[in-house]
């Protein structure tokens, strides 16, 4: 039933590395270089040698463990800074450190004598109930993770998602069930699954759906047993003709995959959705692990879902990513603009891989091409492998996962926006995380390096009182406020043209340029930063700019970057204050657009039709209410902007328990 | 053939006493690994060192030590506050939110940890002990201008959670 074939990587970089193989190569060439004159030499002369090798070898070995420490220290600091995470830094605003938010250091990461500078935040009750989401999907209340399983099924998009019944931290994790008719308007139900198995008591967690031709569902999902392994289980609808899926069946047979030889018992985890293997009748799956630091995905082949082979190899494995949580596979059209279904393959299509790094808490994704035969997936681009190029969503973001919405043809993305706030404020009010607005996902024809993603047009059904902003001209270092009213759920697109001339003109600007060591955008610079400030109150003590910063070099070549600058987003010193960001690919004879989705301490920003998304969160203590205020800006040195929005209200969607269950 | 004598009667001492000295300072032994990765090795390394199950613990259970360990500095906190306050109850206030947050660290971040590292999904365990160090920093703040009586138990709670953070940090 399990398989138990061991995997084997043909070669794994990882154990090339050993501690001194350059001393000991030296070491060698050093001994045999002198017995070839010690022949003549007396035996004293080459004991002598050996040992003072032996002696310089063993103190070499130890100074070189020593300067381990610093380049590891090295290494969690840049970790830690591309992550949330505590900081102290001496700056006004970023001392205390804020368990998911600020970067910090190790060597900043010292206690601190008391001092007057650290106020801890009292948070109000206002601040706190504010800061819940109007139209994204969140549980009541307690904490939320990973989305799990979506699927469409007569009539009725599903969801399911990690969950806390008891707390809004993570622990005793459920299976959390909704519905909705369109994705965006959505009904809780009971608990699909609750962990009361042997294979699943210390954990329901993250699996997916496959719906089988003819209708039938199948879930794979992740089961922490009751001797704390990691393995996959089966479940399946007690009842598919019940459209809301109510009751759920855990195969008795359980687990149907456990980790295999040379997999540790805890680094198996997250299966995806099945698709059909060549020869049409059987299904494979994938799932991600790690070998040392490799992180790799697996795949298993199965006829019933319940009994499986570890197919030889690796569909892919990229060294020093880690482990790879909630992989996902599936394939894109390249001539179409429709999604795929899970098992579509051959010309016309390429194959996105995506795995969520462990490490860093990010979700990466690369363009390739799979061989089915040969149980491979080759990137496009190696330099833009799985893990070290592409992010879904550069900000916090996490565990996504698509499914294919066979109603409407569209690859559906769904990903987790996890708090960047205290625990302690996520106690105080109740509540921890909230899923993204529902994106599709197609291939970026033009560039044809990147998936394209776009909010479901259903979130438009939200829309009210357009709001229409044209030409407006922003010379450097200007702001114009934009008088919509109520500035907290709102839909926004905006465009932004920089003057050609000048943009010609200027030579060389901020080569180097990067959102997240910028400093936002309080950073001048001769072509950026321009944008928009959501968020913000109407003195900007608070502000969150979201925004466009051109960089140039000497050759003439610009480059684009979309940031999201939450450094002054909040006078509270204990929430996350990074700014996000990347670069953009921008066409010839394309404006600038990015298109916001507001919604309390939630922004999900798009540049370029979905080129690049950035979800941020942002927990204001002022700019809350009828004080949160939304300008256009224009922060650049030497050049002038012009910018036109349409901005709309967003409504509530209104997400409650299905009534009369 | 007297030179070959006097000298290897000679050397095979020195290299015995050379590599006695040298070798276990270089010992690589997985505690001491570890702590070097830490913010603090001596704190990590003495507190390793003194729990007998250390020895033949892997990462994950050396982390665990270090969140047991977490648990013991945090209950016997919430003991020394007890008492402070009735002694010194001009402190009142900063203390009894003391008290509050050594609470928060057993009841949340203690538990998210050891559940994150019992379960194996690290990353969890990483974020609650990165916020106890924060809560911990924070029980001393409370005391702005007045000096702080349990300023040593903060610094061991909010460095004893660093560590643990960087021991999962491996994991992950």
């Amino acid at each position: 039933m399990a398989a138990n074939r061991s995997l084997t990587l043909p070669y794994d970089p990882e154990l090339a590395v050993s501690d001194a193989p350059l001393l000991e190569q030296s070491d060698q060439a050093e001994v045999s270089g002198s017995s070839g004159q010690s022949r003549q030499r007396p035996v004293k002369v080459l004991a002598g040698i050996f040992l003072s090798s032996l002696f310089l070898l063993t103190l070499i070995w130890t100074l070189f463990q020593g300067q381990e420490e610093p380049r590891d220290q090295a290494q969690m600091i840049n970790a830690n800074l591309n992550k949330s995470s505590p900081s102290s830094s001496v700056s006004p605003y970023s001392l205390i450190p804020a368990s998911r938010g600020v970067p910090q250091g190790v060597s900043e990461k010292t206690f601190r004598g008391v001092s007057d500078a650290n106020d801890i935040y009292p948070w109000t009750n206002a601040m706190l109930s504010w800061q819940r989401t109007s139209y994204h999907f969140q549980p009541e209340k307690h904490w939320m993770n990973d989305p799990n399983g979506p699927l469409f099924h007569m009539g009725w998009y599903h969801l399911f998602y990690q969950y806390n019944p008891d707390s809004a931290i993570w622990g005793n994790i459920t299976w959390g069930h909704a519905v909705s008719r369109d994705l965006i308007h959505w009904l809780y139900l009971p608990f699909a699954m609750v962990p009361d198995r042997p294979f699943d008591v210390n954990g329901v967690w993250t699996g997916s759906a496959t719906i089988l031709p003819g209708g039938k569902i199948v879930m794979l999902y992740t089961g922490d047993t009751d001797d704390l392994v990691q393995v996959q289980n089966l479940a399946y609808p007690a009842n598919l003709s019940d459209p809301l899926l109510l009751d759920w069946i855990k195969y008795p047979g359980n687990p149907v995959m456990i980790p295999p030889p040379g997999i540790g018992k805890k680094d198996f985890r997250d299966p995806t959705t099945a698709w059909l293997a060549p020869d049409g009748t059987k299904w494979l799956v994938t799932l991600g692990s790690k070998i040392n630091k490799t992180g790799i995905a697996m795949v298993y082949e199965t006829s019933d879902f319940k009994g499986y082979r570890l197919l030889d190899g690796v569909l892919h494995a990229v060294p020093h990513t880690g482990m790879w949580e909630c992989v996902d596979f599936y394939p894109v059209s390249t001539a179409g603009d429709n999604g795929l279904d899970t098992s579509a393959n051959g010309p016309g299509t390429k194959h996105v891989l995506k795995a969520s790094l462990d490490d860093n808490k990010h979700d990466y994704y690369a363009l390739g091409t799979y061989d089915p035969n040969n149980n491979k997936w080759t990137p496009d681009d190696p330099e833009l492998d799985v893990g070290i190029g592409l992010r879904l969503d550069y900000g916090k973001y996490y565990a996504s996962k698509t499914f294919y919405d066979q109603k409407k043809k569209r690859r559906i993305l769904w990903g987790w926006i996890g708090e960047t706030d205290s625990e302690a404020a996520d106690l105080m009010k109740g509540w921890a995380s909230v899923q993204t607005i529902p994106r599709t996902v197609v291939f970026d024809k033009k560039t044809g390096t990147n998936i394209l993603q776009w909010p479901v047009e259903e979130a438009e059904s939200l829309r009210f009182n357009a709001t229409e902003f044209d030409t407006v001209k922003l010379e450097p270092g200007s702001i114009a406020p934009l008088n919509i009213g109520s500035a907290t759920q709102l839909d926004i697109i905006a465009s932004f043209e920089v003057d050609r001339e000048a943009l010609e003109a200027t030579v060389e600007a901020d080569v180097g340029y990067n959102c997240t060591t910028s400093g936002g955008a309080a950073s001048r610079g001769k072509l950026g930063p321009f944008g928009l400030l959501v968020l913000a109150d109407g003195s900007l003590s608070e502000l969150t700019p979201v925004y466009f910063y051109i960089s140039k070099s000497t050759d003439g070549s610009a480059e684009t970057h979309f940031c999201s600058d939450e450094s002054r987003s909040s006078k509270a010193p204990d929430v996350g204050k990074l700014v996000y960001g990347s670069t953009v690919p921008v066409l010839d004879g394309e404006k600038l657009s990015a298109r916001l989705l507001v919604d309390h301490s939630v922004v999900e920003s798009f540049a370029q039709g979905g080129r690049r998304v950035i979800s941020s969160r942002v927990y204001p203590t002022k700019a809350i209410y009828g004080a949160a205020r939304l300008f256009l800006f224009n922060n650049a040195t030497g050049v002038s902007v012009t910018a036109s929005a349409k901005i709309w209200h967003m409504q509530s969607a209104d997400i409650r328990t299905f009534p009369d269950l | 053939m007297r030179a070959t004598h006097a000298i290897s009667s000679k050397t095979l001492p020195c290299a015995i006493l050379v590599l006695a000295i040298f070798v276990p300072l270089s010992s690589c032994d997985l505690i001491h690994s570890t702590c070097r990765k830490t913010p603090n090795f001596q704190l990590c390394a003495s507190i390793l060192r003194s729990n007998p199950k250390s020895g033949s613990a892997d990462v994950r259970g050396l982390g665990l030590i270090m969140v047991g360990s977490l648990e013991s500095k945090a209950t016997s906190a919430l003991h020394t506050i007890k008492q402070l306050l009735r002694t010194k109850p001009h402190l009142k206030i900063p203390l009894i939110e003391c008290s509050k947050k050594y609470s928060f660290i057993l009841k949340y971040d203690v538990t998210e940890a050891y559940e994150a590292l019992r379960l194996g999904d690290p990353k969890f365990g990483e974020e609650s002990m990165n916020d106890s160090a924060m809560v911990a920093q924070e029980c001393e703040d409370g005391f702005k201008r007045f000096p702080c009586p349990i300023t040593s138990v903060n610094k061991d709670a909010h460095d004893i959670s660093a560590v643990a953070a960087a021991i999962i940090r491996l994991l992950l």
